[in-house]
């Protein structure tokens, strides 16, 4: 084995990860050539020097703490959505349904039913505002206050 | 899967909602979890904190789809690279510099002939600063892989698993960057004395 091959060799057998046959032949190039076995010691005391290295410590207690509190708001987030939105969805389905049974009975209007809940004036004066849209007073989990909800074409106009 | 992973019934502890199991990770891996950040996106940087909060934070998300193919700690760093790959893309976007090809093979660079006798003759501190300083001027991916191989002694196969390279390129990169390393210690060892 010539220098230029054991070069190439030598963090791998440093590693101990050569071949048996391989690593035989760069232990005895070693042997006879000084400049090689100086190399492979330069390795030998890099690796140690890396092993060895004690790196800047951490506070760990305000690292953990800022980990899980993000943990925990992402947690959180995740958990809060799906049931916010099935509570939404209910609650929709739940007043469009009552509307429908007032409509049925006949004892009101398609313009009372929809004047039934408080509208604000400014939104009830929004052209377009009653076609195909209602205004539903509910608490949408985040603040409590005026929804506009798309409905169905028919369900507001009683078709 | 390696049956004896230590801290795969932890990350499965974790899993089933064990409130104390992401504590133990996190006991067990900040540390290197954090001098892996360092070795990839530079010690000198102000996000290593950030992003390795960012890849506790996804081990979080994803410890559910662990599959047990590879050691937890292999995962785990695998996580860790791709987040810092994802801070990187980041980086570079916002400062609209030449993308670093960190991943494709490297030829081998030649070692130079320097012994480091003298590093014997230092104090620990000394010493420790100089390999820190040192390892501060190689490129990320030589510090990954030092770090992987010489400080957290994972196999080739483990970095290679967990940098998504082949085994050749882990040979290959290990190569250079104890060369690379080498002279970077020899230069700043001659630097230091009188």
């Amino acid at each position: 084995m010539n220098c230029a091959d054991a070069v190439v060799r030598l963090s791998a057998a440093l590693d101990g990860d050569l071949a048996a046959d391989d690593a035989g032949d760069v232990r005895r190039h070693l042997d006879t050539c000084e400049a090689c076995a100086r190399r492979y010691r330069t390795l030998q005391q890099v690796r140690t020097a890396v092993r060895a290295a004690s790196f800047a410590p951490v506070d760990a207690q305000r690292f953990d703490a800022r980990v899980l509190e993000r943990v925990h708001r992402d947690g959180r987030a995740t958990r809060v959505s799906g049931p916010l939105m099935a509570a939404a969805a209910a609650l929709v389905i739940a007043v469009s349904s009552a509307v429908l049974m007032l409509q049925e009975h006949g004892g009101v209007t398609q313009r009372s039913a929809v004047e039934s809940v408080a509208v604000p004036s400014a939104l009830a004066e929004v052209p377009g505002l009653y076609e195909g849209r209602a205004l539903l007073g509910m608490d949408c989990g985040l603040a409590t206050g005026t929804c506009i909800v798309d409905a169905p074409p028919g369900l507001i106009a009683g078709n | 899967m390696a049956a004896d992973d230590p801290d795969a019934p932890l990350l499965r502890a974790h899993v089933r909602g064990d409130p104390q199991a992401f504590g133990d990770l996190l006991d067990r891996y900040r540390s290197r979890i954090l001098h892996l950040v360092r070795c990839r996106v530079g010690a000198g940087s102000l996000w290593v904190e950030d992003v390795a909060q960012d890849v506790f934070v996804q081990v979080h998300r994803k410890a559910g789809t662990f599959e047990g193919r590879s050691t937890v700690k292999t995962w785990l760093y695998a996580v860790a690279i791709n987040v810092c790959r994802d801070h990187q893309r980041h980086q570079r976007r916002a400062t609209q510099a030449a993308p670093v090809p960190v991943d494709s093979v490297e030829p081998l660079a030649d070692l130079t002939d320097t012994s480091l006798d003298p590093l014997e003759q230092l104090e620990q501190q000394e010493r420790d600063r100089l390999v820190r300083d040192a390892l501060d001027r190689l490129s990320p991916a030589h510090r990954t892989v030092l770090y992987m191989r010489d400080h957290e002694d994972m196999s080739y196969e483990q970095i290679a698993d967990a940098l998504a390279v082949p085994v050749g390129t882990v040979r290959s990169r290990l190569h250079n960057a104890r060369a690379a390393l080498a002279d970077a210690l020899a230069t700043r060892v001659r630097g230091s004395q009188p």
